[in-house]
């Protein structure tokens, strides 16, 4: 599992300087959500890079552009290779072997169409502006999500 | 008592009564986990749900529905289809991300549907 996430909380009550009045303190420790696994990170990275290259944008909703990314990684992590997340596989390890789905799939090289929404011609009615993409906004765009 | 919607998580045993035997025309939503136009779509579903009252909507998670994906040859998601009387509409089946606009059109087209009132 990529994700590991600790909070931590705090209940404070200083003794009363006065014996009728308590109070009590409710201490929030910064919850850290560490997604920083190596996978995210390196598709992250892959991401950026491969747009730049492919002269193509990430989707003008950034959360699509995590949650891909995102699946991307998982499958890295399960299979040894970013399969696809935006498909049904009957068999996942033998289409990793054939490579026709590993990111960037073979329609997003030869005819630049990513149907993850991954990699936005600017054409598109979905493409915004960015090519680049913050961890701290793949980790918004995940929050939620199991 | 309220209809099932945006039914989650299907079962092969709920694919028979809630699609194949439903009396409503169904539009199915195949979606999966970390399929990001399938995220885009999701509250597409929950609107469809409100605005076309004759139709049930329902969607199936890929992974926890294997033989329904591969009987329907379902490949790319999100995928969509609409099933009345128990078979799948012809040319329903439609891949990838769609606007509102373009939802609105393909109920229309596939489901024949009015917007409620």
């Amino acid at each position: 599992m990529a994700l590991s996430a600790s909070r931590a909380f705090g209940i404070a009550c200083p003794a009363p300087s006065r014996p009728a009045a308590r109070r009590c303190v409710l201490v929030r420790a910064t919850e850290q959500v560490a997604t920083e696994s190596h996978s995210l990170e390196v598709m992250r990275k892959f991401s950026e890079q491969y747009a730049k290259r492919s002269g193509t944008y990430f989707c003008v909703d950034k959360s699509v552009t995590a949650v891909v990314i995102q699946g991307l990684a998982e499958h890295k992590d399960q299979l040894g290779a970013p399969l696809c997340p935006c498909r049904h596989y009957d068999d996942k390890e033998a289409e990793v072997a054939q490579g026709f789905w590993n990111c960037p799939c073979v329609p997003m090289r030869e005819r630049k169409e990513c149907h993850c929404m991954l990699f936005l011609t600017e054409d598109n009615d979905f493409a915004g502006k960015d090519q680049d993409i913050s961890m701290e906004e793949i980790n918004d765009g995940i929050k939620g999500m199991h | 008592m309220l209809p099932i919607v945006a039914v989650t998580d299907l079962t092969e045993a709920q694919w028979e009564t809630e699609v194949l035997q439903s009396d409503k025309t169904v539009l199915v939503d195949f979606w999966a986990p970390w399929c990001g136009p399938c995220k885009l779509v999701a509250p597409l579903m929950t609107w469809a749900e409100k605005e076309y009252p004759d139709i049930k909507v329902v969607k199936v998670e890929h992974d926890a529905n294997r033989a329904i994906v591969e009987q329907y040859k379902v490949y790319g998601l999100p995928t969509l289809m609409v099933f009345k009387d128990g078979k799948e509409v012809e040319g329903s089946k439609t891949e990838g991300a769609v606007t509102k606009a373009k939802l609105a059109d393909y109920i229309k087209k596939y489901a024949a549907a009015k917007v409620s009132a």
